[in-house]
């Protein structure tokens, strides 16, 4: 349990349709490890990885998920109090592109509105086999608001990039906003405060029962 | 007899009738009849002298025929050992076609052959006139009819040529009679002249010939002639002609007897030593010079040096090596001068060597495995098959003569054999004995000291040792010792090499190579070479260092084995096995000499290994089991005050395993080298006492794994469940609630705290037992877990927020679970994990969450929807939800009411 200071917590979901390569990307940035026969993901998994911007600690907190929950219920639970989510397709099949766009709006769905979100091409080393030109990729992230990268979990390249590139984002937004509302407590965080960008009332109060 | 009976009635009946052929057959049965039957007649002839022969077959053409029969000559030929019948029947073969007309030929030689016998034997009878009255006239005689009779066998009357007599034979059917007739001529003379005389200087014989070699040969010569005379007073001319024999070969060996005391051993002793072979083989000359031989007059040194020279309890062969060495070289000396003695065809050698055997190694062998046999005992085992290697080395250090056949080698080895028969039944016996009692000792001062300490102080975990590797390298070390030539026993150094060659000597000596269960190094001359360091080093280190490196293994390994030490010890077995090992190879040198003896020493090892197995087994790693065994039953985790990191008898006992093991494959090792590669024991026949045993042996060794196991999984879910109860803390799965949702995620203390408890034990088998009774074991622990879990989880409240505690354990299991690689195992796991997401899902999705709950599927058949119903019972916001839930799935609930 790491249980050492930070200055941020953030949760990031890894998002996408099964066998892109999530697991992979979660495994070399927090452990620097690749699973060539890695099994599909049961579930959910959890890392967390600490790393520095503006000389502030700011952990991040990633989960897992399985790319084919059906229930609506858990995958809700997965997006709950996720600040960025990270969509990852395969620049090698198209489908899992195209599928962009529903994970996209399953995001609207559930998601706090404000999350960021960037969209991962990963398997950028398979060259010869890409079914997604980085162009067509780039303009569509653009068109949706979103940031992009093309990574490689193989071969490591972009995936730390593309962790930083989040996190720091999601830290501009966080710090911008405690300083929108600085009189509100949370101006100032201390270590271990956890940043909601959501308001806790909304919607999340289960005691709020439809009962009788 | 029934063509006579007949003849006559034919003949009287034959006169009436006037038929022709009737008359014809009347007219040739009258001819024919003979006084006496022929078979009568011929039994006669078999009884006549030659010269009465000789007149009968005058008689009559009839006689003539039957005197003439080539089977009475060949008879005669094949009494003296000339009828070579493999010749004959080649002969007969050549002259198949001009059969006919090689009888007709042989039928002319015959009547001249005849005519000149006749001529000759009445010349005989008129000279045996003569020389009944005048004894002086035998050479005048025999020479008379020479010029007399014109025939191409005069010069057979030349002494010289007589003397190869025989060699002239040939076997020719038909002939016999000419060939015998040509020895008749040559020694019938002698042989009878031989018969008459009255004293040794009578016959003519010494006269005729002067040289003793040639007399050696024509007495010979009649000898052989002798058999072929059977007729009347034949017993009183053979008689005659073996006192003559007689009085001749005492002149001869007094001769050789001169020269053997003056050692002229060229000239008389070579000289007589031929005659006497001529003569009769030469017995009596081998007998007189092995007897008188000087060899077993000289004291080449005492046995009991081996004992005085040697501390107390002890004995050295080194004096012994040195006797062999000295009588060895004695021996080949010998050889040489039986060379240069003796005529080829008697090996004198062998009977030399019998009597050394019989005189002196016998001598000095007894008093001394006697002697030491009442000192002590291990000086006794040890002198017996010390000396027995030596004698069998001097064996080979002897070098044959030219006589001695290519069988000289087993020949020695009998003769060493022969010795050292009388002591091998007691020596295996008392070496199976020995082995027994050191190794009972042995098991039994453990035993006691083991009561004495008692089992308390056995629990001694050992962390991040790495077994395996640990194990593979001690085995290997162990394999290296046991490969090791034999080293218990002195070996001769090769005699010669001595004299020449100091340095080399040295090398081709083994290294001394010290036994690990620290028995005293058998001293030995050193020999230095030019560079005594130099050598000493090249020769010794590479031979030693297996030996130490296996000491400091097994200490290391002791050492580290520490904790396990008072149940049973690897060291224990290590010397066991050693103690074998040498008495093993010990008795395995009498396995060379074959035979019964052989194969008695054979069984002896075999026994020695089954006793092994058995003390080891029975005696000692079987009792420790059981100990281990008792203690795992005993236990109960919540009675144990200090919980370390593993259960402790669970350690121990799993720590018995893998020396368990070794202690199996160090006896397999031990068998293969030391029984199945040296052909002591057939590893493929299984009723082969020593693979029963070891299989016997092993399957002990399985059952108590097994049984242990048993017992081991219960205890190790016992603390795993006590674990569980002390170490899971009410809030790690329902965390109070902040309002900031402030919580990090990773597994909880108890999950990593049991992880690493099973873990460990699990690992600790890992390559210790066989594959399959791991596998059943880790099965057993992986659902045994499983099952500790669910009714854990039972008992825990958990929060949509304690979730992800909850999951992260669940993942921990999983990873944990992943590593004993067993599929079905896993999906158990995967179950525990989907099932735990049902505690992530909020509250305000109770609807769906239903669905989950009925969703067998998700939990691949392991959890039914009930059970997992009864795990969402845990939820720390149940009561919110159930009625949600149960609307949602039996469609009843509160909306129905």
């Amino acid at each position: 349990m790491a249980n050492d200071e930070y200055d941020f917590l953030f949760k990031v979901v890894l998002i996408g349709d099964s066998g892109v390569g999530k697991s992979n990307l979660l495994s070399r940035f927090t452990r620097n490890e690749f699973n060539l026969d890695s099994k599909s993901t049961i579930g959910v998994e959890f890392a967390t990885r600490s790393i520095q911007v503006d000389a502030k600690t700011i952990k991040a907190q990633i989960w897992d998920t399985a790319g084919q929950e059906r229930y609506r219920a858990i995958t809700s639970a997965y997006y709950r109090g996720a600040v960025g989510a990270l969509l990852v397709y395969d620049i090698s099949k198209h489908q899992t592109y195209e599928n962009v766009t529903r994970w996209l709006k399953e995001l609207r769905d559930h998601a706090d509105s404000n999350i960021v979100i960037m969209l991962v091409g990963n398997k950028s080393d398979l060259r010869h086999l890409r079914a997604v030109p980085t162009e067509e990729a780039k303009q569509f992230a653009s068109e949706n608001n979103l940031s992009f990268i093309e990574t490689s979990a193989l071969d490591a390249s972009n995936v730390e990039l593309a962790f930083q590139n989040i996190l720091t984002e999601i830290y501009r937004i966080v710090s911008q906003k405690a300083l929108d509302n600085g009189d509100s407590a949370q101006a100032n965080l201390g270590a271990g405060q956890k940043i909601e960008l959501t308001n806790p009332a909304d919607g999340g109060a289960p005691k709020g029962g439809k009962c009788c | 007899m029934s063509t006579f009976k007949r003849a006559p009635v034919t003949h009287a009946g034959g006169n009436n009738r006037n038929s022709i052929i009737t008359s014809l057959k009347a007219t040739s049965m009258i001819e024919s009849k003979p006084v006496l039957p022929a078979e009568i007649i011929s039994t006669i002839l078999d009884y006549l002298p030659i010269t009465d022969l000789m007149s009968f077959a005058r008689t009559s053409k009839r006689m003539l025929e039957m005197v003439y029969e080539d089977s009475r000559w060949v008879q005669r030929l094949q009494v003296m050992g000339l009828w070579d019948a493999g010749e004959a029947r080649k002969r007969a073969g050549i002259g198949v076609n001009g059969n006919s007309g090689a009888r007709k030929t042989s039928t002319t030689l015959f009547d001249a052959g005849v005519e000149e016998e006749r001529q000759r034997k009445s010349m005989d009878a008129a000279a045996k006139a003569v020389r009944t009255s005048i004894d002086g006239f035998e050479r005048l005689s025999l020479s008379t009819p020479s010029p007399a009779a014109p025939t191409p066998r005069a010069p057979m009357l030349d002494p010289e040529a007589l003397l190869n007599i025989f060699s002239g034979v040939r076997s020719i059917r038909g002939s016999a009679r000419q060939e015998y007739g040509k020895i008749y001529a040559a020694l019938a003379p002698f042989y009878y002249d031989l018969a008459r005389s009255r004293s040794h200087v009578d016959p003519v014989i010494f006269r005729v010939y002067r040289d003793p070699e040639q007399q050696a040969q024509m007495l010979a010569h009649l000898t052989v002639f002798a058999r072929s005379d059977w007729a009347q007073g034949w017993r009183q001319r053979e008689e005659k002609l073996v006192t003559m024999i007689g009085i001749f070969e005492n002149a001869v060996l007094r001769e050789f007897e001169q020269g053997f005391e003056a050692w002229d051993v060229d000239g008389k002793m070579h000289r007589y030593a031929h005659v006497l072979g001529v003569l009769n083989g030469g017995h009596a000359g081998i007998e007189l010079f092995v007897q008188k031989h000087a060899l077993f007059n000289d004291r080449l040194g005492s046995s009991m040096d081996c004992i005085n020279q040697a501390s107390s309890d002890n004995i050295t062969l080194e004096p012994s090596r040195q006797f062999l060495e000295a009588l060895s070289k004695k021996i080949n000396e010998q050889a040489d001068i039986i060379d240069r003695v003796f005529p080829p065809g008697e090996d004198v050698l062998h009977i030399l060597l019998d009597k050394v055997a019989e005189d002196i190694l016998m001598e000095y062998v007894t008093p001394l495995f006697d002697e030491s046999h009442e000192r002590s005992l291990p000086s006794y085992l040890k002198a017996v098959s010390g000396i027995f290697d030596q004698s069998m080395q001097f064996g080979l250090t002897l070098k044959p003569t030219k006589n001695s056949g290519k069988d000289f080698l087993t020949n020695v080895k009998s003769v060493v054999a022969r010795v050292f028969e009388p002591h091998v039944d007691l020596y295996l016996q008392e070496e199976h004995d020995y082995f027994k009692r050191l190794a009972e000792t042995e098991v039994d001062t453990w035993d006691k000291k083991l009561s004495q300490e008692d089992a308390t102080t056995e629990s001694f975990f050992m962390a991040n040792v790495n077994r395996q590797a640990d194990k593979k390298d001690f085995l290997s070390s162990f394999k290296k010792v046991v490969m090791m030539p034999v080293n218990v026993l002195p070996s001769l150094p090769p005699f010669g090499a001595a004299k020449t060659a100091p340095a080399n000597r040295f090398s081709l000596q083994p290294a001394p190579s010290p036994r690990l269960s620290g028995s005293p190094i058998p001293s030995r001359p050193q020999t230095p070479g030019p560079a005594p360091a130099l050598t000493g080093i090249s020769s010794s280190l590479p031979s030693e260092a297996p030996t130490d490196e296996l000491a400091a293994k097994a200490a290391l390994m002791a050492s580290r084995l520490e904790g396990i030490r008072s149940l049973f010890s690897i060291e224990i077995a290590l010397d066991l096995t050693h103690y074998a090992k040498s008495s093993i190879e010990r008795a395995a040198l009498f396995v060379r000499l074959g035979g019964q003896t052989g194969e008695e020493a054979r069984e002896q090892c075999l026994t020695i290994f089954v006793d092994l197995l058995q003390i080891l087994g029975n005696r000692h790693v079987k009792v420790g089991f059981d100990k281990a065994v008792d203690h795992l039953s005993k236990y109960n985790p919540r009675e144990v005050s200090e919980h370390q990191q593993g259960v402790a008898p669970l350690v121990t006992f799993l720590e018995l395993v893998n020396v368990g093991d070794l202690i199996s494959q160090m006896i397999d090792v031990f068998y293969e080298q030391q029984l199945a590669s040296p052909k002591l024991a057939d590893r493929n026949d299984f009723l082969d006492p020593a693979v029963v045993a070891k299989k016997k042996f092993e399957q002990m060794l399985d059952e108590r794994v097994a049984a242990g196991l048993n017992k081991g999984i219960d205890v190790l879910m016992d603390e795993v469940e006590y674990v569980c109860a002390t170490t899971q803390a009410p809030t790690d799965y329902n965390p109070p609630h902040s309002p900031s949702g402030n919580y990090d995620i990773g597994p909880t203390k108890c999950a990593k705290q049991v992880v690493d408890i099973v873990e460990s034990h699990t690992k600790m088998l890992t390559g210790s037992t066989d594959k399959t009774m791991l596998d059943v074991f880790n099965q057993e622990v992986g659902l045994r877990l499983f099952t500790a879990l669910c009714k854990h989880l039972k008992r825990q409240r958990i929060s949509t927020d304690g979730s992800i505690a909850l999951i992260s354990d669940m993942n921990l299991y999983f990873l944990y679970i992943r590593t004993l690689k067993n599929q079905e195992l896993l999906e158990y796991f995967k179950a525990l994990r989907e099932l735990s997401q049902v505690y992530l899902i909020e509250a305000k999705h109770a609807k769906e969450m239903a669905e989950v709950i009925a969703d067998g599927k998700r939990f691949g058949g392991v959890f039914r929807a009930e059970e997992v119903y009864e795990f969402a019972e845990r939820r720390a916001d149940w009561y919110t939800v159930k009625k949600d839930v149960e609307r949602a799935m039996y469609g009843i609930g509160c909306g129905v009411m």
